[in-house]
């Protein structure tokens, strides 16, 4: 009785840890899982293995749902939810803010749908597979890059962005920089679109408080995005150096032009199935591709089938759990937004991950941050679409998955 | 437009002097366990003397004492040189390997 005790606090605990690194943008699960392991002696003497597992991936799919909150209203994104930058920030400029969150809200369930029904392909024959994946993901990589540049209006400006970004990427990733993708991810698409907010004074109309009735979503929309996410997602999920911007990239290719509804559904579904699959991963081929994983990983060696069973329990419970609070929080700052001074909060919040950058990633993370946010802002302001920035992580993708 | 010359200027000089640095900044040599602190980014040589294989990743024992945890496979007695990042384990320092090779 006391046990389930415990698996409830550590349930709850790990929801509220998820609130707080999903809201603070720089703050990422993974800091919060290396303090865990780090500290693990000490907790471990206090509390069950399964007790601190739970509360890892209960902050993981809670940080996936409301990590899109800050992108959104605050233009302050996350490495996982970068793209939603530009399609949640026209919406919120048209009053449609909330409606954007609820969107990728609806991803998030859909996304943990997919990850129940498909865990035992994931298991049993996604494993079989796998090592011919590598040669699949080099192609997929390739021509998602093409496809995205040769569908643009202006192509080049487009491979212009796209080898800007992708020499910044790979310069980025072989330097000595602790959190490296912070300083990069955080310059290319928050703090430019922050700038861009400060120099055009731009303003946040009132916002619509849409019931989630209202927020009409097609049965074609749902197969779409259940199609594009379950393709795109596990490749991610399952090879190295992959994550939800490259199956976002990948996806939205894969069933055609999307508008910006279809795209946030997407994203949301992609970004809770990547996290949920990182923890089936650990089970199916025994790596462990994200940081919390390996929290996982050294916490319990021998990960058996009835860990995994609690583990998409509790994806399940605080999935749903997350939906409503982050619904909850939206509302908050749907109403809010639009009584405060936009440009000076965008101020602020550009101060506040310029901090929080210099702390995580040192002088030489913030010299990146520099450079980053002048491609990002030469990217806004010659009018290129900002999917091309991916080419940060595309390009170190591409070399890294060179057959030869 | 002028925004859009400087920030475009700006780029391409921080990209060249990015890259610039990637070849010039090395990590810091370290050539036993007690300089090892923690997130630092080192390089460290020497002599495998110990190796526990996992699934799918090993943990190397070198004779100044380093552990290092990495995805590779390597036999005792070959001198290697290893690159990556100071993390804790378990109350232990050890190098997480992002780039090992054999010298």
């Amino acid at each position: 009785m006391l046990e389930i005790i415990y698996f409830a606090l550590a349930l709850l605990l790990g929801i509220l840890a998820g609130i707080i690194t999903g809201l603070l943008p720089g703050i990422h699960i993974n800091l919060v899982s290396a303090f865990l392991v780090a500290s693990s002696a000490f907790l471990l003497a206090f509390l069950s293995p399964v007790s601190i597992i739970i509360f890892i991936v209960a902050m993981t799919i809670t940080h996936t749902f409301l990590d899109f909150i800050p992108s959104v209203f605050l233009g302050a994104p996350d490495d996982d939810s970068v793209l939603a930058v530009l399609p949640g920030h026209e919406m919120l400029l048209k009053g449609k803010g909330h409606e954007a969150i609820i969107l990728t809200l609806y991803g998030g369930i859909i996304g943990i749908i997919l990850i129940l029904i498909f865990t035992p392909f994931f298991i049993y024959i996604f494993p079989k597979i796998y090592y011919y994946l590598k040669f699949i993901m080099f192609l997929a990589l390739i021509f998602t890059n093409f496809y995205l540049i040769l569908k643009d209006n202006n192509k080049l400006l487009a491979l212009i962005v796209f080898l800007l970004s992708g020499f910044l990427g790979l310069s980025t990733l072989n330097l000595p920089v602790s959190q490296s993708l912070l300083p990069l991810l955080t310059g290319l698409f928050g703090s430019s679109s922050l700038i861009t907010s400060i120099i055009k004074k731009q303003k946040v109309p009132k916002q619509k408080i849409i019931k989630l009735k209202k927020v009409k979503i097609s049965k074609k929309e749902i197969f779409n995005s259940s199609i594009a996410s379950i393709l795109s997602a596990p490749l991610c999920a399952f090879l190295p150096a992959l994550g939800t911007g490259q199956a976002a990239i990948i996806g939205s290719n894969i069933i055609g032009e999307l508008n910006r509804r279809r795209f946030l559904l997407l994203l949301g579904t992609i970004n809770t199935i990547i996290a949920g699959l990182s923890f089936i991963t650990l089970y199916s081929i025994q790596e462990a591709r994200t940081g919390t994983v390996v929290a996982i990983q050294s916490l319990l060696p021998n990960f058996t089938f009835s860990y995994l069973l609690i583990i998409l329990a509790v994806i399940l419970i605080s999935g749903i759990i997350s939906f409503f609070l982050a619904l909850f929080i939206s509302k908050i700052f749907a109403r809010n937004i639009e009584k405060i001074n936009y440009s000076r909060l965008s101020l602020i919040v550009l101060i506040f991950i310029s901090i929080i950058v210099l702390i995580f990633s040192g002088f030489l993370g913030f010299l990146i941050f520099l450079i980053a946010t002048a491609t990002g802002l030469f990217a806004i302001l010659s009018g290129a679409r900002r999917t091309n920035m991916m080419g940060s992580l595309m390009m170190p993708a591409i070399l890294l998955y060179f057959p030869l | 437009m002028r925004l859009i010359t400087i920030s475009l200027i700006i780029s391409l000089i921080g990209i060249f002097i990015l890259f610039v640095l990637s070849f010039f900044i090395a990590p810091a040599e370290v050539s036993s366990a007690s300089q090892l602190q923690l997130n630092n980014y080192v390089s460290a040589q020497g002599t495998i003397k110990q190796i526990k294989t996992y699934d799918d990743f090993s943990v190397i024992k070198l004779d100044n004492n380093i552990t290092i945890t990495c995805s590779c496979n390597f036999s005792i007695n070959k001198s290697i040189q290893v690159t990556g990042k100071v993390a804790e384990y378990r109350g232990e320092l050890q190098i997480r390997g992002d780039k090992i090779k054999e010298i």
